[in-house]
C-alpha cells in the first residue's frame, strides 16, 4: 500500500516538475462559440424590420435562430462607427475605459497634421479583447477579416486579415479613367486617393492611337494604348474596334503585360477571370515583391474610346494572415479574396454604371466569404470563431441605396415607387447573402455550441455635409490654401486657431493649433475659454438652409467622459454629434460654402444611437442554456453588455474592467 | 514482479522529466529570470521568464539551415516594418489621413555577428499587452527588443523578445540580449 502511494505521488511530482501541461480541456471539450458580427447590419423596427422580414420567409435562417434563441436590436455606443464600436463589442467597455474614441484619433505631443493613433489598430485598446482573454484560457481562437485584430495578438490562434489595422501589405482595388480634360481629375482631388493621401484609387490615363499592336488585335479602326500602372506594375491596354461597320466604335480592350501576350479581352461590363500578377510596396529602400491575382472590369467603353477600368486585387497574401500559410491555402482552396468592396474613400459612386460594378464585387464578396467560412470551420479545429464582413456597410453608406429607401431621408421622394422597390430588392438581396452565411454557421454547429449574431452599427440617411472648416475659414480661424494642381488643401497651423477633425473633435487654441515645435498642447486660460466658448456658440446657432440645425449635442473635454463616455486624452477641444441626415466633413474649398450635398447617402460616424434607430443592430443569441423563440422587445440592448453575456454564457468569470453586465433575460431558468 | 513494474515505471517517469528541452543558451543576466512557462509545439519550443515586470521569451528551431533561417529573419523584420511603416489613416478626411510613427518612436533596426552568432534585432516599444504598432509615446507602455539569434554551426535560431518598463534604457535591454550565447 505504501509502495503504490509512493508510485502514485512520485508519478505526480514527475508530471508536475517535467512541466507537461495538462489542458484541462482535453477531458472536456470547451463549449465552441460562434460570433457572426457583420458590419453596418442594421436592424430597427421602422425600416430594417429584419425579424419581420424573417417571420415572412425572406431571412430563413434569421427565423430559425428566433425560434432557438432571443433576439432584438442593440445600439451601439458613441461615436456610432466600427473601430469604437468593436472595442467595446470585444471588452464591455466603453471608450473611457478601452481607449478607442474615434478612427483617426489626435494625442498631445504630435501635430495635428498627422493621426497619432489609429483607431483599427490592435494596439489602439488599452484593455485586453475577447480573444486574449479566451486565449489565455487555452481556446483556439480564429479571428476572420475582424476590425482591431491587428497587427495580431493571437499566439497560437489564426488572424485573417483585419482592416487598416496597419498591418501587412494590402492592395486595394484602382479604377483607372480616360484623362480627358483633366477636369475630373481637380473635382475629385483629394477624394481619388486612398483615404485621401496615399496611393491613387483612381488613375487617370491617356491613350494615344497607335500603329504597331499585338498580332491576335483586329481593330477596324486604329487601336488606342495606355499605360495601367498601379503598385509596381504595369499593364497596357489596347482599345481597339472590333466592329466593320466603317464607324470608330471602340468596343474592347485587351491586356497584356509585355505588348506581344493578350492574358485578357474584354467588352464593356465584362470581368476578367483572376489573373497573376507580381506587385509591389515600397518600404524605404526596400520592394517587397507579392505574387498575387488580381481581376479586370471594364466597367464603362464610350465609342470614343472613353474608359473607366478597375483592377480588383486579392484582398489576402501572406503579409495579412497569420499564420502566413493560411492565405496561400484559403487562395488555392477557395480562391482569391473579395473582402473590401469599392473603396474608402468610396470610387464606385460617380457613374451609373459603378453600381452594377459595386453590386457584382459585394456579390463576390459574400459568395468568397461563405465558401471561405464553410472551409474554416471544416478545416480549422477552433473553439472561438469570430467572422466580419464589410460588406453591408459598403454598400448602406454608398450613393446608390439607403437615400431613397429609408422614409427618413430627404432623398426618398425623388425616386417612382417601382424605383423604390427595385432598390429595396437589392438590399433585400444582400440581407439575403447575410442569411445564407448565417445559415452555413447553423448548418455546421453541435447543439452545445453558441452563435451570436450582431453587427456594430446601422446607417443613416445622408443628405448635407457640414464642411465645418470651411466655416471656420470663414471667421479667420483657419488658415488654409488649396494646390492649384491637385485641389489638395494647406493648412497654415501655427497661424490657425479652430480646426476640425474627424470624425467629433474640433480643436481649439488662440495662440495656434501647433506651437514654435509643431505640435499640439492643449490650451488653457481665459483667451482659451472665450474662444471655445465662442467656436460652441457657433455651432449651436448654425443652420442649414430650410433653418434646421446639424448638431444635436456639444460638449467640452473635461466632460467627454461624463456625456458621451470618451477618454478626454483622445478627444478634441470640444466634441460634436451630428443629427441624423447631416454628417461632419473635413473638406476645404475656395467658395468656403458650408452646406454642400454629398454624393453617398448614408453616414453614421458622429449620431447618438439612442434616438435614432437607423443606428441599431441586430442581436441574436442560441445555444444551450438560452432561452428559446425569446423576443427581447424593441428597445435597444447596449453594445456593452454583449461580451459579459458571452462570457457568462462559457462559463467564464469577466475581467474586472468590464463595465458591461449580462443580458439576464436571455438565460433560462432566470 | 510488481516492484519491478514500479520501478521500471519511476525511471521511465524520471527520464521523461528529464526530456523538456535545455534552452541552449546561456546569460548571466537570464541567470536572474524564473522561468515561467515551456510550450512545446512541433517545432517551436517556446520558453518564458520574468524578473519583476520584465519578460523575455525565447522561441528555439532546432535543425534550421541557414538559408531558411535567414528567410524567416528577413520576413519577421519584414513584418515589423510594414507595421510601423508611414501609412494611411482609417476614415480618414482632408487632414487626418496620415499616420506617421512619432520620430523618437520609430523601430531602430540592427545586426551584429559575434562568436559565432549572428543578432538581428528591433528597438521599439509596445503597449500594455507586449502588442506591436505603438506610434506616439503616449500610447507606449514598455520598451522592447525583437530580435533573432542564428547559430549557423548549431543550425540553431532563436526568436527573442524583451519586454522591460519604460524607464529603463535601450542600451541596457541590448545588453541583456546580446549576452545571450549558445552553450
Amino acid at each position: 500500500m505504501f509502495k503504490k502511494r509512493t508510485a502514485v505521488l512520485t508519478i505526480l511530482f514527475l508530471l508536475i516538475s517535467a512541466g507537461i501541461i495538462v489542458k484541462p480541456y482535453l477531458f472536456h471539450k470547451p463549449q465552441k462559440l460562434y460570433w457572426f458580427i457583420p458590419d453596418g447590419m442594421r436592424a430597427e423596427p421602422e425600416v430594417f424590420k429584419i425579424f419581420e422580414w424573417a417571420e415572412n420567409g425572406i431571412l430563413p435562417n434569421l427565423k430559425r435562430m428566433m425560434e432557438k434563441g432571443s433576439y432584438g436590436y442593440c445600439k451601439p455606443v458613441y461615436p456610432g462607427h466600427t473601430p469604437v464600436n468593436f472595442a467595446t463589442l470585444f471588452t464591455g467597455t466603453y471608450p473611457e475605459v478601452h481607449g478607442v474614441s474615434d478612427g483617426p484619433m489626435h494625442e498631445e505631443g504630435n501635430p495635428l497634421s498627422r493621426v497619432s493613433v489609429g483607431g483599427f489598430s490592435s494596439a489602439a485598446k488599452k484593455v485586453e479583447p475577447i480573444w486574449i482573454t479566451l486565449e489565455n484560457l487555452a481556446r483556439k481562437v480564429t479571428l476572420f477579416s475582424i476590425p482591431g485584430s491587428t497587427p495580431p495578438e493571437l499566439k497560437n490562434g489564426q488572424t485573417i486579415v483585419g482592416r487598416w489595422g496597419g498591418w501587412g501589405a494590402p492592395f486595394y482595388a484602382v479604377n483607372f479613367e480616360d484623362i480627358s480634360d483633366g477636369s475630373r481629375n481637380f473635382e475629385q482631388g483629394t477624394g481619388k486617393r486612398l483615404f485621401f493621401f496615399g496611393p491613387p484609387l483612381v488613375k487617370f490615363c491617356s491613350s494615344k492611337k497607335v500603329t504597331d499592336f499585338p498580332d491576335k488585335i483586329k481593330s477596324h479602326s486604329a487601336p488606342k494604348k495606355m499605360e495601367l500602372n498601379a503598385w509596381g506594375s504595369t499593364v497596357y491596354g489596347y482599345i481597339y474596334d472590333s466592329t466593320n461597320d466603317n464607324r470608330t466604335n471602340y468596343d474592347r480592350i485587351a491586356f497584356t503585360f509585355d505588348n506581344e501576350i493578350i492574358f485578357a479581352d474584354l467588352k464593356e461590363k465584362e470581368w476578367s477571370e483572376w489573373l497573376p500578377i507580381e506587385l509591389s510596396k515600397k518600404i524605404k529602400n526596400e520592394d517587397l515583391k507579392i505574387n498575387t491575382q488580381f481581376k479586370i472590369k471594364i466597367i464603362l467603353l464610350r465609342d470614343s474610346g472613353y474608359y473607366r477600368i478597375r483592377f480588383f486585387y486579392n484582398c489576402i497574401n501572406e503579409t495579412l494572415a497569420d499564420p502566413k500559410i493560411l492565405a496561400k491555402e484559403l487562395t488555392d482552396n477557395v480562391g482569391p479574396m473579395v473582402d473590401f468592396v469599392d473603396n474608402f474613400p468610396p470610387q464606385l459612386i460617380y457613374y451609373p454604371e459603378d453600381k452594377e460594378t459595386f453590386i457584382e464585387e459585394c456579390n463576390m464578396s459574400f459568395d468568397w466569404h461563405k465558401e471561405a467560412l464553410s472551409y474554416l470551420l471544416d478545416k480549422k479545429d477552433s473553439d472561438i470563431f469570430i467572422h466580419d464582413i464589410y460588406s453591408p456597410n459598403q454598400m448602406l453608406t454608398s450613393r446608390w441605396w439607403l437615400g431613397y429607401i429609408d422614409p427618413k431621408s430627404q432623398l426618398y421622394d425623388t425616386v417612382s415607387a417601382e424605383k423604390r422597390k427595385q432598390l429595396w430588392d437589392e438590399v433585400l438581396d444582400m440581407y439575403k447573402k447575410l442569411d445564407d452565411i448565417i445559415g452555413v454557421y447553423l448548418d455546421k454547429m453541435d447543439k452545445n455550441s453558441f452563435f451570436i449574431l450582431s453587427s456594430d452599427h446601422g446607417a443613416a440617411p445622408l443628405h448635407t455635409w457640414v464642411n465645418l472648416n470651411n466655416l471656420f475659414a470663414k471667421k479667420g480661424w483657419l488658415k488654409f490654401k488649396l494646390d492649384p494642381k491637385t485641389g489638395e488643401p494647406i493648412i497654415n497651423w501655427r497661424n490657425s486657431k479652430v480646426v476640425y477633425l474627424k470624425f467629433d473633435h474640433i480643436y481649439v487654441n488662440p495662440k495656434g493649433l501647433h506651437n514654435e515645435s509643431g505640435i499640439w498642447q492643449r490650451a488653457s486660460g481665459r483667451d482659451y475659454e472665450a474662444l471655445r466658448n465662442e467656436v460652441a456658440n457657433v455651432l449651436r446657432n448654425l443652420k442649414d438652409k430650410n433653418g434646421v440645425k446639424p448638431l444635436e449635442s456639444i460638449c467640452t473635454w473635461e466632460n467627454a467622459k461624463s456625456e458621451f463616455r470618451l477618454p478626454h486624452e483622445r478627444c478634441g477641444d470640444l466634441i460634436i454629434a451630428n443629427r441624423s441626415g447631416f454628417g461632419w466633413n473635413e473638406k476645404m474649398t475656395e467658395n468656403r460654402e458650408i452646406f454642400s450635398k454629398p454624393l453617398k447617402t448614408g453616414y453614421k460616424q458622429s449620431i447618438i444611437s439612442s434616438n435614432n434607430p437607423c443606428m441599431w443592430a441586430p442581436f441574436v443569441v442560441i445555444g444551450p442554456g438560452v432561452k428559446k423563440n425569446n423576443f427581447l422587445g424593441d428597445e435597444p440592448l447596449e453594445m456593452v453588455d454583449q461580451y459579459p453575456t458571452i462570457l457568462e454564457l462559457l462559463k467564464i468569470k469577466a475581467p474586472n474592467f468590464v463595465q458591461g453586465k449580462p443580458i439576464q433575460r436571455i438565460f433560462e431558468n432566470k | 514482479m510488481k516492484l519491478k513494474t514500479h520501478r521500471t515505471l519511476i525511471l521511465a517517469l524520471l527520464l521523461l522529466s528529464c526530456s523538456r528541452e535545455q534552452l541552449g543558451l546561456k546569460s548571466a543576466y537570464l541567470q536572474e529570470y524564473k522561468l515561467k512557462k515551456y510550450e512545446t509545439g512541433k517545432i517551436i519550443k517556446t520558453f518564458t521568464y520574468a524578473k519583476d515586470r520584465n519578460v523575455i521569451k525565447i522561441e528555439k528551431i532546432s535543425g534550421i539551415k541557414k538559408a531558411s533561417a535567414d528567410k524567416l529573419i528577413s520576413d519577421g523584420l519584414m513584418e515589423i516594418r510594414l507595421i510601423y511603416a508611414d501609412g494611411l489613416s482609417p476614415y480618414p478626411g482632408e487632414i487626418s489621413n496620415k499616420i506617421v510613427t512619432d520620430p523618437k518612436m520609430k523601430p531602430v533596426f540592427k545586426e551584429i555577428y559575434s562568436d559565432n552568432l549572428y543578432y538581428s534585432y528591433v528597438l521599439l516599444y509596445t503597449n500594455e499587452r507586449f502588442g506591436l504598432g505603438v506610434k506616439s509615446l503616449k500610447s507606449a507602455s514598455y520598451k522592447s527588443i525583437q530580435g533573432y539569434i542564428y547559430s549557423e554551426s548549431s543550425q540553431l535560431l532563436y526568436k527573442v523578445s524583451l519586454f522591460t518598463p519604460l524607464e529603463k534604457t535601450f542600451e541596457e535591454m541590448e545588453e541583456t540580449f546580446l549576452s545571450l550565447k549558445c552553450d
